[in-house]
């Protein structure tokens, strides 16, 4: 068997099959496949067979590429950060924004100022209580809390912290800059609070 | 015996088991592929027979070792394969359940 040029794999298949199969498995598949297609060469069909073998072990190279991702953790995160969100949502139109309309119009001289000094105790609540409910289900014990932190709770704080920093960044005089840092700065300490308060109910739980 | 002991293996994970035991030492990714296509007729693709290897690697059914690297290869290395005890266990397990599920229904068919 030889291993001239007509029986060595194109070089873009290797790089395709190199690139799915990544760094651990890549040079068995492609000896593999380099192997089997050098006996096939003198074959008619060899070209169309090579192409039909590197498109069938796309699907198992994929799997096997991702086997080592944690979609359960992803999902999870995904769905709690949609949850979340939306109980945000529905909690800023039917509970937050009326009361604190209601409350910048009984003060009509100092709008900006008593809207924001209204918008800490009541939006903020709303924020703690969610992010600490979800804190309370995600945190299972303390070992696990850098993980569930970075790969749950994070990518929910910065979903809903992310629209607000949009604001600052590009509001083009709706918002101004105190204001802006003041609801940023609001619901981030709400997020972090509340995560800290769902953990440690959490914890106090399973300590018992 | 655990419950996950007790679990019956895929139709294909009994084919690349049953290859692997069959080619003893020179269990390797082309030679499985080949012996499972010449066997049972179905073809078989690389990638498919790696997910499988090494799933059933994680699970300590199969271990495996670096070869040699060869010029029909292109100068890469082989990727030896054996089978464990456990993984035996389940072969032999899902072969045992096979035939009892099948025994009588072969004869059945056979005589009709």
């Amino acid at each position: 068997m030889n291993s001239n040029s007509s029986t060595t794999l194109p070089r873009i298949l290797q790089s395709l099959i190199g690139w799915i199969a990544g760094a651990e498995s890549r040079e068995f598949v492609l000896g593999d496949l380099q192997e089997e297609y050098g006996a096939r060469s003198s074959e008619e069909n060899a070209q169309w067979w090579l192409w039909r073998e590197v498109f069938a072990a796309i699907p198992g190279l994929l799997l096997l590429r991702l086997r080592k991702v944690n979609f359960h953790s992803i999902g999870l995160t995904g769905l709690i950060t949609i949850a979340a969100y939306l109980i945000l949502i529905l909690w800023g139109a039917y509970v937050t924004r009326p009361i604190m309309i209601g409350l910048r119009d009984s003060f009509p001289d100092s709008q900006s100022i008593n809207y924001f000094f209204w918008y800490l105790p009541v939006r903020i609540t709303g924020i703690f209580m969610v992010t600490a409910s979800i804190a309370y289900l995600v945190f299972r014990d303390r070992a696990k809390f850098g993980q569930n932190f970075t790969q749950r709770l994070l990518p929910l704080m910065l979903l809903i912290l992310l629209p607000q920093i949009w604001i600052w960044v590009f509001s083009d005089g709706d918002y101004s800059l105190v204001d802006s840092v003041i609801r940023i700065a609001a619901d981030g300490f709400a997020l972090l609070l509340g995560a800290f308060f769902g953990g440690w109910l959490r914890k106090r739980r399973i300590q018992k | 015996m655990s419950q996950k002991a007790n679990k019956n293996l895929g139709e294909f994970e009994i084919l690349v088991l049953a290859a692997i035991l069959r080619l003893g030492e020179g269990a390797y990714g082309t030679t499985i592929k080949t012996d499972i296509e010449q066997r049972t007729g179905r073809s078989t693709s690389l990638g498919a027979l790696y997910a499988t290897l090494t799933r059933m690697e994680d699970k300590k059914y199969v271990r495996s070792k670096v070869g040699e690297a060869t010029a029909q290869r292109g100068g890469r290395a082989k990727r030896y394969y054996s089978i464990e005890p456990l993984g035996q266990q389940q072969l032999e397990q899902s072969i045992r359940s096979m035939r009892n599920m099948t025994e009588g229904l072969v004869s059945w068919r056979i005589a009709k």
